[in-house]
């Protein structure tokens, strides 16, 4: 435990470090530049994106739809645990298909022709997160049932569970703290995607404000927006490392 | 309960899985053996070499997966009951803590004999109710199994080897313990083990397995008078019970496996 409050220490102290840096080298050595922008104009820049980029609004867009989509997903996989765990019914194979051509084409075209048939609907963003988020913890659950601790599996039966209450009771319980650590890898990716996908879109979002910026090629807002992502991706992973510390914590 | 039909009755069961290669491996072979009713609980040990199946049959009482062949009686009614398992791991869940694992057993039975208080009390962990298993000995996780088992008031109790992995000193307070419910709540036990310390200090009959195909070899009953010289392995009525089951795996070729370690 120790050893990784001195790790994490250290990095805060070379974030700190890059922050002194960046204030230092950009503010009074190299004002004029494009590289980074002017650490006075950033802050500066705040009251333009509230107004002119309407930042509540696209951020509360990105947030709601990439949490909501991560939770919602969850809890149907949650829901649907004793549906998906055997591999031959129709909603596995449903899934495994969508596993299947998600391993020829990239997610990234499905997106595209997403914003092809729906270009004026801002619901398509949230569908197209939660199929990410769902497809992936599905897998995740399906692979992971696999490798249930055996022993609970025999306690479990011979204290004549049916197989949907094992699957509930048992299995599940098992596998949750698997998923939690996916959760927590697949928050950066669907954040990654997510933002990718309102640039192309358009509408709503932060990828929308990134896409306007650099239209504008302003340097400070787009560096904004990236210390915005960058620290709301951390609050919201920390976020989860609690939720999984409080209600997910067992081995 | 019927007095004049056994508790247990194995007929003839038998047991193949088919390998990778496309053979069938015979695990078990004509298992027969019975456990008679008694006014008391009793603990009969199934002891066995390593791989010899005993797990498999344990699994088959336990009707967690069924036999290839033969019947199993209980009471004389071959209708399936619900025998609850230890694994040879610690099964107690790790999600739930000392009472809601009980509660979990209390949960799936309308016959209760015990609340969860009193389960808490019979094996041992008043003061632990809110503890969970994660970091604990085996001896506490066997506890709880045992307590979640118990609440189903079942006719048996199966064991698999559990006590293989414990320390000494958690062993024998496990020992103690099974005696203790068995002679006091009249549980029975089944229990499959590779140590004959073990079976002759528990048990009230041992039934001796040979190696794959397994059958049945040989049975000892142990009257519970010599309890407390059992305990001593330099007795005189110890070395008698040792030496038979020598002979028994001897004549059987079946020697190798078994933990004959005091």
């Amino acid at each position: 435990m120790n050893i990784r409050k001195n790790h994490l220490r250290k990095i805060y102290l070379f974030l700190l470090s890059y922050f002194i840096l960046w204030i230092v080298l950009f503010e009074w050595l190299l004002p004029v530049n494009h590289i980074l922008p002017k650490p006075s104009i950033v802050f500066e820049s705040f009251p333009y994106l509230w107004n002119d980029y309407k930042l509540p609004l696209n951020y509360l867009s990105t947030i709601s739809v990439v949490y909501i989509s991560l939770f919602l997903s969850y809890f149907c996989v949650k829901i649907l645990s004793p549906y998906i765990k055997e591999k031959d019914n129709f909603i596995s194979t449903f899934i495994n298909s969508f596993e299947w051509f998600s391993e020829f084409i990239p997610g990234i075209i499905i997106a595209l022709l997403l914003i092809f048939w729906f270009p004026e609907s801002e619901f398509v963003e949230f569908i197209f997160a939660f199929a990410t988020a769902f497809t992936s913890l599905i897998i995740k659950f399906q692979n992971e049932s696999e490798n249930v601790k055996e022993e609970y599996l025999f306690a479990a039966q011979s204290l004549g569970l049916s197989e949907k209450k094992i699957t509930q009771l048992v299995i599940w319980k098992d596998v949750q703290p698997k998923l939690m650590a996916h959760i927590l890898n697949f928050h950066f990716y669907i954040w990654t995607v997510l933002i990718i996908f309102e640039f192309i879109k358009g509408g709503l979002g932060l990828g929308v404000i990134f896409r306007r910026a650099l239209e504008y090629k302003d340097l400070s807002a787009i560096f904004s927006v990236f210390l915005i992502t960058g620290l709301t991706i951390y609050f919201g992973n920390l976020s989860l490392r609690i939720i999984r510390n409080k209600f997910i914590n067992w081995n | 309960m019927n007095q004049n039909f056994p508790l247990l009755k194995l007929e003839s069961i038998g047991k193949s899985f088919p390998s990778e290669a496309g053979l069938t491996i015979r695990v078990l072979e004509n298992i027969n053996f019975d456990i008679p009713v008694s006014n008391k609980g009793t603990i009969t040990s199934i002891l066995a070499p390593f791989g010899s199946g005993k797990s498999t049959l344990l699994k088959i009482i336990s009707g967690i997966i069924e036999q290839s062949s033969g019947n199993i009686f209980f009471n004389n009614s071959d209708r399936k009951k619900r025998i609850p398992l230890i694994p040879e791991k610690p099964s107690s869940f790790p999600w739930l803590n000392v009472k809601q694992n009980i509660e979990f057993g209390l949960n799936l039975t309308e016959e209760k004999k015990y609340d969860k208080q009193e389960l808490i009390s019979l094996v041992g962990l008043e003061g632990y109710e809110n503890h969970f298993p994660d970091d604990k000995s085996l001896g506490f996780r066997f506890r709880i199994s045992l307590a979640r088992a118990a609440a189903l008031n079942p006719s048996f109790i199966l064991i698999d080897d559990s006590f293989k992995q414990m320390n000494n000193e958690n062993r024998e307070e496990i020992y103690k313990l099974l005696i203790e419910i068995s002679v006091k709540e009249k549980q029975n036990f089944i229990l499959a083990t590779t140590n004959l310390v073990e079976a002759i200090r528990l048990s009230d009959r041992i039934f001796l397995m040979s190696k794959k195909p397994a059958e049945i070899i040989h049975r000892i009953e142990i009257d519970k008078k010599y309890s407390s010289d059992i305990r001593n392995h330099t007795s005189e009525i110890f070395t008698k019970f040792k030496s038979e089951i020598e002979e028994a795996f001897e004549s059987a070729q079946t020697l190798t496996t078994i933990n004959y370690s005091i």
